[in-house]
């Protein structure tokens, strides 16, 4: 009756142990004889597996924390975190912030900094913010320029012009909300808007890699 | 007794120490415990909403809670377990109250269990290009599924949930949840055979 | 994975040697909410949705071009097609012109380098993706996916779902929906209004290109605007409901829909502005950073 292929669901039941045992029995011996179910079951088990292999931890962009200090211990409500009074509530919050946050990047590496340490390094704050970002983003950003050079060659020459011309134009972005973020660390708006930036990279070397190629 | 190339303390004795020592309101404990378990909360609030952007979000919101339950953790499990079942309870009670904002009136199309919400997610890649190209289009793949069986798959075949568990956070029967699994696994070939 | 079963179409091969093309003609019964995939090597593509269970691809492509695919699966009822087209040349390609109706409530994928496509009525899903090019969708589609570099990208109707992203192409939407995210680089983003409709959660942003709002924000609405050097002037209606909170860094606020003024920005430098128009209600956030920023009456 059926010379019909098995539909994805029930291979996934059945690789999860979820079929009784009539339905096992029947779906395991049409898979011995049909290359494509095998292959579908495959599929699936292969599937399970690079989910369960993703990575666990993702590190969180660098402002979450700033947000998280800017808004406990009162933390009723979801109110927009600009908002005008927000604001003069979080402008106190925002300058210990970035000390703090400048103590829990340096010591992210070597455990938590001692008080001592933090007047020293407050001089230093402006350039480590800025590398924290710089930090946070290059890895991804590293491989997915790797990524994208080893594919140059198999895309037409008009696209590649249009890639580097639009990644030229973020960089650009970056550089400007860089620069003004050196000259003002202590703003959450502009590491705000530079982490943004950073994000922007990513998913268009991301949307890059995944182009269609020339014929 | 500790191996010889163990060169701190049993993480599990020191997050507990940690967990007190914040809940008295002691904020460098508090940020200790942030640097260790925010990578896994952002994760779990990122693949759960399918949106790196409400992921920032929703892991804010799971950490100004954690500052104000702290006190109520016993130490009966680790705290990253503790840590990790408030989260995904927070994203399943923020997902409610974001369908509830956005019900609207439009005629019934597809499956009855679509929901509205989706986004994009954005994964920072550590390994090789060729299985980081393949890890950002599973990691695309999850942020587009149907949130029910986004949440399924993210806790059961990510995380590891068993089905009765996952049936009990979500407030659904056993028999759904396994069949939005199912159905989780194949949009997920469908949408990565292209 | 599955394998195809695949199916060379050429049908008739028109005897001129010059200008050989290839007629294509296939017609398949199908599921209502068939999945089918298109890519490769296409100039021109139009989507039309009909009331038949069915899927017809019609249409020609020069000689030296190929086209492979065929349904997924045995069964009589087919749920998933795959056809992709090959082309000896760039040349090649700009002969390949494909016309392909499918029922109202089909999944449509396509891909292609440099197209011109053309989409209407389809309600399952839409997922377009061209270099250059052009993309224009009206109807319904539950979800739009719309990925372009150069292509431009137009959308008339009303999307559950969008996600449109561009490097240097326009957007131009008379649109609206639930949750929307427009992305482009360079290329400006438009959006005018449809009458009784507005959206509901929606994030506009460009690095360079302009974003010009004249929608409308449903009462409890999200709707954000991001630019780092493009202007952004949102168009709203007098008696708009909502609250704004706008924020530069060194672009400058102009506002002629309120009677409040913007101020200097927090660290003495650009500009903000946070008021409630009318009732409040929906969120209205812009962010830049040298982009200047209009909120003007429609």
């Amino acid at each position: 009756m059926t010379t019909d292929h098995l539909d994805i669901e029930t291979l996934s039941a059945f690789a999860d142990g979820e079929l009784n045992a009539v339905l096992a029995h029947r779906v395991e011996r049409h898979v011995a004889g049909c290359a494509e179910c095998r292959g579908d079951l495959d599929g699936v088990r292969g599937l399970v597996a690079s989910a369960a292999a993703l990575a666990r931890d993702v590190a969180p962009p660098p402002e979450v924390w700033e947000n998280i200090r800017a808004r406990k211990p009162s933390a009723e409500s979801r109110e927009p975190r600009w908002w005008h009074n927000g604001w003069l509530a979080a402008a106190a919050a925002v300058v210990l912030v970035a000390g703090t946050a400048t103590m829990m990047l340096l010591a992210r590496p070597s455990g938590v900094a001692k008080g001592a340490k933090l007047a020293k390094h407050q001089a230093a704050t402006t350039p480590v913010v800025l590398a924290a970002v710089e930090r946070n983003y290059a890895p991804t950003l590293d491989v997915l320029r790797e990524t994208l050079d080893a594919q140059r060659e198999q895309l037409a020459p008009s696209t590649v012009r249009t890639l580097e011309h639009s990644l030229a134009v973020i960089d650009s972005a970056i550089a400007e909300a860089s620069a003004a973020l050196v000259a003002d660390p202590g703003s959450a708006d502009l590491l705000n808007l530079l982490s943004s930036s950073y994000q922007r990279k990513v998913e268009f070397m991301k949307r890059a890699t995944s182009l269609p190629s020339s014929l | 007794m500790a191996s010889p190339l163990a060169l701190v303390a049993d993480d599990g004795n020191d997050d507990r120490e940690l967990a007190r020592r914040a809940a008295s309101g002691d904020e460098r404990a508090f940020e200790t415990l942030y640097e260790r378990h925010s990578g896994r909360v952002f994760a779990l609030c990122m693949r759960m909403s399918g949106s790196r952007q409400q992921a920032a979000e929703l892991t804010q919101d799971v950490w100004v809670k954690l500052w104000q339950k702290l006190g109520s953790f016993r130490g009966e499990s680790a705290l990253s377990s503790w840590i990790h079942r408030l989260t995904v309870n927070h994203v399943l009670t923020n997902a409610r109250g974001e369908q509830r904002r956005h019900m609207h009136e439009r005629p019934e199309s597809g499956s009855p269990t679509d929901d509205h919400e989706r986004g994009v997610a954005v994964r920072e890649p550590s390994v090789s290009p060729k299985s980081v190209e393949d890890a950002i289009d599973l990691e695309n793949a999850i942020a587009a599924l149907p949130p029910r069986a986004r949440t399924v798959f993210v806790l059961h075949d990510v995380e590891g949930y068993q089905h009765d568990e996952i049936a009990k956070l979500t407030g659904t029967a056993e028999g759904t949840c396994r069949a939005q699994l199912h159905r989780a696994r194949k949009l997920l070939m469908e949408v990565l055979e292209r | 994975m599955k394998t195809l079963l695949r199916t060379v179409v050429v049908v008739t091969l028109f005897a001129t040697p010059l200008r050989a093309q290839q007629k294509v003609n296939i017609q398949r019964a199908v599921t209502p909410n068939v999945s089918v995939r298109l890519n490769g090597a296409l100039s021109s593509v139009r989507v039309i949705a009909w009331e038949r269970d069915s899927v017809s691809i019609t249409g020609s492509i020069g000689a030296g071009s190929r086209l492979d695919g065929g349904p997924m699966g045995g069964t009589a009822a087919v749920g998933g097609m795959k056809f992709y087209v090959e082309a000896a040349d760039e040349a090649g390609s700009r002969s390949n012109k494909i016309e392909l109706r499918v029922p109202r409530n089909a999944r449509v994928w396509i891909k292609a380098l440099s197209a011109d496509i053309d989409v209407a009525g389809v309600a399952g899903g839409l997922d377009l993706n061209i270099v250059g090019g052009s993309i224009k969708v009206t109807g319904k589609p539950r979800e739009l996916i719309i990925e372009s570099m150069d292509g431009s990208v137009q959308f008339n109707g009303v999307a559950d779902y969008a996600r449109i992203k561009t490097a240097t192409g326009d957007i131009n939407l008379q649109a609206h929906g639930d949750d929307y995210s427009v992305t482009t680089v360079s290329g400006n983003i438009t959006v005018t209004p449809q009458t009784d409709w507005a959206y509901q959660r929606a994030r506009f942003e460009s690095v360079t290109g302009a974003i010009t709002f004249a929608g409308d924000i449903a009462r409890g609405g999200d709707v954000r605007f991001d630019s780092h050097s493009g202007a952004i002037e949102l168009r709203l209606p007098y008696r708009v409901n909502a609250e704004f909170d706008f924020v530069t860094i060194t672009g400058a606020i102009e506002n002629n829909l309120t009677n409040h003024r913007p101020a200097v920005g927090r660290e003495g430098r650009g500009m903000e502005l946070g008021v409630s128009s009318g009732m409040g209600g929906a969120r209205v956030q812009v962010r830049s950073f040298k982009g200047n920023v209009k909120l003007t009456p429609r």
